[in-house]
């Protein structure tokens, strides 16, 4: 368990928390991953949805052309595509992240670091 | 041939109702700046608005950020112009957030204080940094705010009738005026009321077009590539951009320069913490994705409706396509209807000039005052007027200094070229920097400053080197318009390079463990009530870094 300083109790002066104690613990170690994974989860759709549009849009142009219904081209439709995916990712992620928040908090307070996160 | 459709346009309808309207937008603005004023105390109130944006203002403010006079009137002129490339140039904007919210927002938030280079600051020694940093900020800023009151200029010319420089004028003072005295609350107020309005106008515009083609999408697709002349190409990509290269770099550009782009990051400063960045965010995707759909409907419609004889109302551009549609919509010229609907349009667009300029010189402002003169110059011992007097100073000086070289670049000057600069340098200069901060524990201070010197250098020489600049385009050197997909690896590299040569240098090594923990739990991060304590107790948290 971390020890706080505690000599400038009642002074708004307060101690600065334990950086590396904190970073090397087990608990702050899963949180942190968690965070990794979903954050290359989410990055990694975002960037082959959106990487595979702009090479097609220089290199396949005759495929985003093509008509699906008149004047309404592949192009379009995956263009709007990647408007609602930036909807659901950022939607997802959002609720993702608080849910970690939560548990972080928990961490904090569990370490007797919950009066400095607040 | 863009002096022709000028002139045209500068007999422009309903003149008397349109000054009416921008004289009342610029009261507004002024109003709420006299209020906005006195509740300036402290620096924080200054730059952060005092933390106490909520999300749901902050969100709307950083959509209205975002939504510049280029983002509407130039999509939708390109899109007219040349159909999907123009609306693809758009578009990235919006994807730029999920990255954004993964990598930036809510790390920013519980790491930094004012500005950007804040969270460079929590693990690095000063001096050099912010240095890199406020260099970099001020070019972006110099750029960005060139290009909107050029854009500012020829629009009051086209729609009022005055000639260009007392547009710039205006429009500089106005802007001035509202930043110097109201600060960022001024700032993010103006931007909501114009996100708003922005919203209403586009939203109207939008139904009204669908409306001419009986709420059928596919008619007015339809009917828009008929009459464009360029049959199916007009529905894909190819027409902006011919260079296959080029169209991906642009494409990068918009996508990763937000990330960069200083006057973006800062707002996430003005919300009281993390859980509020992120929550703004789902807010701005929100409403800019709604607003992108109505903007395809209007630039489908500015082609569908207006047909090729539109090519001359809307300049050499385009830019002018939105207001002349809305007239057409309203019931043509000399119709009560076409007048009010053509003069509400045009001051939407003249009030999301004011608003987006606004914002870039908060950063700005920011940069120059707490960064430079605060953190570097005084050491730290700056007080907080101190601080925001140097700030108005900055502000006033930056202004002034993009008023000048907007009136010598005059109204000719491809504002494209300023914007795609902006974004190219942010995505080269700052976004390599600011990602690498936060997730790289060997990264010195030295990685920085080459970092951000490479990106500043490579993607200011490549767009000068480039198409945009030379006449004949053919002539260019570089074959790329945006350099993005060149200059970004180049920032990257120079952040490597510089972390090799300082690799001596302990200090990010020994820091890094804080920033971690800060950007993941939120711990010791600025809240608006402790702001106060903890500012007695740790004056500066980047000096004590040194110290260690």
């Amino acid at each position: 368990m971390p020890v706080i300083d505690d000599t400038t109790n009642g002074h708004p002066a307060r101690p600065l928390p334990p950086w590396r104690e904190i970073a090397e613990s087990p608990e702050f170690k899963r949180l942190e991953a968690l965070r990794r994974r979903a954050a290359v989860l989410t990055l990694g759709i975002f960037t082959v949805a959106v990487g595979v549009f702009l090479i097609l849009s220089g290199y396949a142009r005759p495929f985003m052309r093509k008509s699906i219904d008149g004047g309404l081209t592949v192009a379009y439709v995956w263009i709007f595509g990647l408007t609602v995916l930036t909807w659901v990712l950022v939607w997802v992620y959002l609720r993702f992240a608080e849910r970690l928040e939560a548990a972080s908090r928990r961490m904090l307070e569990r370490g007797g670091y919950g009066e400095q996160a607040r | 041939m863009s002096g022709v459709a000028i002139l045209v346009v500068g007999t422009a309808p309903a003149r008397g109702l349109t000054i009416a309207v921008f004289i009342a937008v610029l009261m507004v603005a002024l109003g709420i700046t006299f209020w906005a004023a006195r509740r300036i105390q402290s620096a924080t109130d200054f730059w952060s608005a005092g933390r106490g944006i909520t999300s749901a203002q902050n969100g709307i403010a950083t959509a209205g950020e975002f939504l510049s006079a280029a983002a509407f009137l130039g999509v939708v002129g390109l899109m007219y112009l040349s159909g999907f490339d123009g609306y693809m140039t758009g578009i990235a904007a919006l994807l730029s957030f999920v990255p954004l919210l993964v990598l930036l927002a809510e790390r920013m938030r519980n790491a930094g204080r004012y500005t950007m280079a804040d969270v460079l600051a929590l693990r690095l020694p000063v001096g050099r940094v912010l240095i890199a940093s406020g260099v970099s900020t001020m070019c972006i800023a110099a750029f960005y705010v060139v290009a909107q009151s050029v854009a500012a200029g020829s629009l009051i010319e086209a729609l009022v009738g005055v000639p260009y420089w007392v547009g710039v004028l205006i429009t500089v003072a106005a802007i001035l005026t509202y930043v110097v005295l109201g600060g960022m609350v001024s700032t993010t107020w103006v931007q909501v009321i114009k996100a708003a309005l922005l919203m209403i106008g586009v939203a109207t515009m939008a139904i009204w077009v669908l409306a001419k083609f009986g709420f059928d999408p596919i008619r007015l697709l339809n009917r828009a590539a008929a009459r464009s002349g360029e049959g199916a190409a007009y529905g894909g990509p190819g027409l902006v951009f011919p260079n296959r290269v080029d169209e991906i770099s642009t494409g990068l550009a918009f996508v990763l320069g937000t990330l960069g782009l200083p006057h973006i990051l800062m707002r996430f400063m003005t919300v009281p913490d993390a859980r509020a960045a992120r929550r703004s965010i789902g807010w701005a995707v929100g409403l800019i994705g709604v607003f992108y759909v109505f903007v395809a409907i209007i630039g489908l419609g500015g082609r569908a409706i207006l047909g090729p004889a539109g090519k001359k109302l809307g300049g050499a551009s385009g830019n002018l396509i939105a207001p002349y549609l809305a007239q057409r919509l309203g019931g043509g010229p000399g119709h009560a209807g076409g007048d009010i609907f053509f003069a509400a349009i045009s001051a939407v667009a003249f009030t999301t000039i004011l608003a987006v300029v606004a914002g870039v010189l908060m950063a700005a402002s920011g940069a120059a005052a707490h960064d430079v003169y605060g953190t570097v110059l005084r050491k730290g011992k700056a007080t907080d007027r101190q601080e925001i007097v140097a700030g108005r100073v900055a502000v006033t000086a930056i202004g002034v200094a993009a008023a000048i070289l907007a009136l010598i670049a005059g109204k000719t000057f491809n504002v494209q070229l300023l914007v795609g600069m902006t974004f190219a340098v942010a995505a080269s200069a700052n976004f390599p920097v600011m990602v690498l901060a936060l997730s790289w524990r060997r990264f010195n201070s030295l990685g920085v400053v080459l970092g951000i010197a490479f990106g500043l250098v490579s993607s200011i020489v490549l767009i000068i080197l480039s198409p945009m600049v030379w006449s004949p385009k053919t002539a260019a050197p570089f074959p790329l318009g945006n350099p993005a997909i060149v200059s970004i690896p180049i920032g990257f590299l120079g952040c490597v390079i510089g972390t090799w040569l300082g690799r001596r240098e302990q200090l990010g090594i020994d820091s890094f463990d804080e920033v971690r923990v800060r950007s993941t739990t939120g711990l010791g991060a600025e809240v608006a009530e402790r702001r106060q304590a903890r500012e007695a107790a740790h004056p500066r948290e980047p000096v004590r870094g040194r110290s260690a």
